[in-house]
């Protein structure tokens, strides 16, 4: 056997050897359209509540009055959605009425609502129908905290790990536009995932298993650097809560303090001394700023600081989802299957050795989704089955000129070696520009098309390796000790009746 | 054999293919043939926004039936379409009942309100994990269209200055004349069938795009090798079709084993059946157009251009 034949079959047989551990190590996780459960997508909910609604209401037809306008018939807009409705709608008399009431400026685009003390900025949206004036009415984003978003991150994500004894596969994120995508395997009613991300987090802190006070008073928690001491997470009581928490230190010097959100132990620190003014620091003993910031968010975020609603829902049944993974499966044995037998027919015995290399493209393919944790979906599986036709494509370019070569009066071992070399910058050329397209999917794209991006582009860059470099090993290797004995397996025959 | 010869004909065919697909997507049976208002398209709620309900049943059940239940449900604004009632058979061969039911965005407690209208009507078959749920707000049903719009340009443009790069500009646009055409084919026959056009579509017109592009750039390929022997006197419509035969094989080859692939998956898995139809007719639209579309336009242009050049040199 030649020399490099052999180096090349151990590096083909180690990669596939890794691969197929991999995957029996492994297993591939499932999207939720296979395996069933829920997604949703969670925006801030900027509508504001019902008490607020009607008082809004109220003003408002009381500045139409003002206006000498005939008061309007005032109701809510939309479903009563928790406790939000999605505006107001005021029925005047006439048209004529509705006119005069919005050229008298009594729906102002942005009006500051005082609700008991909390001043709200709205934006009022108006749509005119007739007598009918429908007011669309949201809380201005500005009202709420800059990381709202990835503080309720932070909450839903913990309360969901809390909670999840067997939802291991449990993901949230934020998708990038300003909202949270939490997909929940497993769960498949809105109900079950309701409880789970929108109930509100309690923060307690505790001595000896006994709750001493909760964090609803705690006005201020951040990291800071100190010197000799690392990152310290700092936080500041306000009012009752201040004058509780220094009693309570005062009277448990040198005894450990217990903080938990919900049933789960956040940190235990020693209380060193009496912290009377409110304001004090917990140190982490050499902690990752990252990982001190993480406990600042989890303590300051005892309650959503947002209210969500959801504007995306995608529920899945279980047994959907396992029905579809046994078609799907079969579908793909047989396109196996038919792949195979249409290489062995055209192509003979290169296109065994092509289909070997198939055989070992499928499990590198699934491998490297394994291993780097993605996500197979039922687009996903179609697009394996999709880049098998692929796959073999590099080898029907390269069995093609091959053919031309011994046609052009080539020996085999030059016309292989002619035909692999110059099938190369075709087959380079037309799956870069695949590859591009598979990039693109992969940034716009959502969900599960994502995914099947995903199984496109890895299988046209490793079809790549088992077309050119494994195909090519392996039929060197198999005619090598005499090629021009195979003549007839390249094409030879067609040659000999021209 | 001279394909090429007949090349004002597949240009005359690509330009009724694409007039064809443009009236479709107006005028079709969907619509009415331009009478019914709204969209011409079948636009899933992806697009649109709204909630689909897939409701199981224990018993066959009529859309008008379905529509009563709805008929009565006091919520604002409440839309929804004709329920369709479908059944299939399960992998252990008994046959399932369910209905599909089309309604406008519903909030959490809205569409509480329309499962439990359809569960005091009909039951629940099995438990409430049996029923599947997709609904999207209509703003993010915006979002998608301007994205996908975006990946298709942006997946166009890199393509095209990758084969200008790598060959010719003229190369570049006859391939983007190929996509283009290819899309068009799938969208005019969804428009023709009035077939669900949603999310998974637009990804299946991406893969397409992906697909095509690699078929078109195999023929410019052997075309970019063959013009080094190019003599004088040979026309670039001679030189394509040459190149067109050698990799005719392949074309067809390749095409019959990747659409074999994909009609399996379309017999075999009826939830995706919209999706593999898209594919299918790309598949078939890809191989088609990397032949008779992208080359005969290549070499109309080059010869005209070198004619030019000609005329221009003689004065």
């Amino acid at each position: 056997m030649r020399h490099d034949l052999r180096w090349k079959s151990l590096v083909i047989f180690l990669v596939v050897a890794l691969f197929a551990l991999v995957l029996y190590k492994l297993p591939i996780r499932l999207g939720l359209d296979l395996k069933g459960g829920i997604e949703l997508l969670l925006a801030p909910d900027y509508r504001i509540g019902s008490s607020n609604i009607y008082k809004l209401g109220d003003l408002l037809s009381a500045k139409a009055k003002e206006a000498n306008i005939p008061a309007p018939e005032v109701s809510p807009l939309g479903t009563l959605d928790g406790d939000r409705y999605d505006g107001l709608k005021f029925t005047f008399a006439s048209a004529q009425d509705a006119e005069r009431a919005v050229n008298a400026g009594v729906f102002p685009q942005k009006y500051q609502l005082n609700a008991s003390g909390e001043i709200k900025n709205l934006n009022l949206i108006r749509k005119v129908k007739g007598n009918v004036v429908e007011l669309t009415v949201l809380q201005d984003a500005g009202d709420f905290p800059e990381d709202s978003l990835e503080r309720s991150l932070s909450v839903i994500s913990h309360r969901i790990n809390e909670a999840s004894a067997g939802m291991a596969e449990a993901d949230v994120r934020l998708d990038g536009k300003g909202r949270i995508n939490v997909q929940l395997p497993g769960i498949s009613s809105l109900e079950e995932a309701r409880d789970l991300i929108s109930a509100t987090g309690r923060l307690t802190f505790r001595i000896n298993n006994q709750i001493v006070m909760d964090g609803t008073d705690l006005k201020n928690v951040y990291v800071s650097f100190q010197q000799g001491e690392g990152y310290v997470i700092n936080f500041e009581f306000k009012g009752k809560g201040a004058r509780q928490f220094a009693k309570v230190t005062s009277e448990n010097v040198n005894k450990f303090m217990a903080i938990y959100l919900d049933e789960e132990k956040l940190m235990e620190p020693l209380i060193k001394q009496p912290i009377t003014g409110g304001e004090g620091y917990i140190s982490l003993g050499g902690r990752t700023k990252a990982e001190a910031e993480n406990y600042a968010i989890l303590m300051k975020s005892g309650a959503l600081p947002i209210s969500l609603k959801v504007v995306q829902e995608t529920q899945v049944a279980p047994t959907l989802g396992k029905e579809i993974v046994h078609q799907s499966m079969v579908a793909g044995i047989i396109s196996l299957a038919m792949v195979v037998l249409f290489m062995l027919i055209f192509y003979g015995l290169p296109g065994m050795m092509a289909d070997f290399a198939l055989v070992l493209y499928g499990i590198m393919v699934l491998g490297v989704m394994a291993l780097f944790r993605g996500v197979l979906t039922l687009p996903g599986v179609a697009g394996f089955i999709l880049s098998l036709g692929m796959a073999v494509d590099a080898n029907i370019i390269i069995f093609e000129r091959i053919k031309d070569e011994i046609r052009n009066g080539k020996r085999v071992r030059a016309a292989i070696q002619g035909g692999f070399h110059r099938a190369f910058t075709t087959i380079l050329d037309s799956n870069l520009t695949t590859l591009i397209s598979a990039f693109v999917l992969l940034f716009y794209g959502t969900g599960p098309v994502k995914g099947f991006a995903v199984t496109l582009g890895l299988g046209v860059i490793i079809s790549m390796f088992t077309a050119i470099f494994v195909t090519r090993v392996f039929i060197e290797w198999r005619v090598d000790h005499d090629p021009d004995r195979y003549l007839k397996h390249f094409g030879g025959k067609e040659v000999e009746q021209v | 054999m001279n394909i090429l010869k007949y090349r004002w004909l597949f240009i005359g065919i690509f330009v009724l293919t694409m007039v064809l697909s443009v009236v479709f997507l107006f005028v079709n049976p969907y619509n009415n043939w331009g009478t019914k208002p709204g969209p011409s398209l079948n636009l899933g709620i992806d697009f649109t926004g709204g909630t689909k309900i897939y409701y199981p049943l224990s018993r066959p059940v009529s859309s008008d039936e379905v529509s009563a239940v709805l008929a009565k449900i006091d919520l604002p604004d409440f839309k929804y379409n004709p329920p369709q009632p479908n059944e299939y058979y399960d992998s252990k061969g008994e046959k399932q009942y369910q209905v599909t039911v089309y309604t406008s965005f519903l909030n959490d407690t809205e569409q509480g309100i329309v499962i439990k209208a359809l569960k005091d009507a009909f039951g629940l078959k099995g438990s409430e994990k049996e029923i599947d749920i997709t609904r999207v707000d209509p703003l993010i049903g915006k979002e998608l269209v301007q994205n996908a719009i975006m990946a298709v340009a942006l997946a166009s443009l890199l393509m095209l200055i990758y084969i200008w790069f790598r060959f010719e500009l003229a190369s570049g646009l006859a391939s983007i004349v190929a996509l283009i055409h290819d899309s068009m084919a799938v969208v005019g026959l969804f428009a023709l069938f009035g077939q669900e056009f949603n999310a998974t579509i637009i990804g299946a017109l991406l893969t397409i795009v992906g697909y095509s592009i690699n078929d078109t750039i195999v023929v410019f390929d052997r075309i970019r090798e063959n013009m080094q022997f190019k003599h004088r006197d040979m026309t670039f419509a001679e030189l394509a079709n040459d190149s067109i035969l050698q990799t005719f094989r392949r074309s067809l080859n390749t095409g019959l084993t990747t659409i074999l692939a994909v009609c399996v998956l379309f017999l075999m898995v009826p939830s995706i059946q919209e999706f593999c139809f898209a594919l299918i007719v790309g598949l078939v639209a890809g191989t088609y157009s990397s032949i008779f579309v992208a080359s005969p336009i290549w070499a109309v242009y080059k010869d005209w251009q070198e004619k030019r050049r000609k005329q221009a040199l003689a004065r």
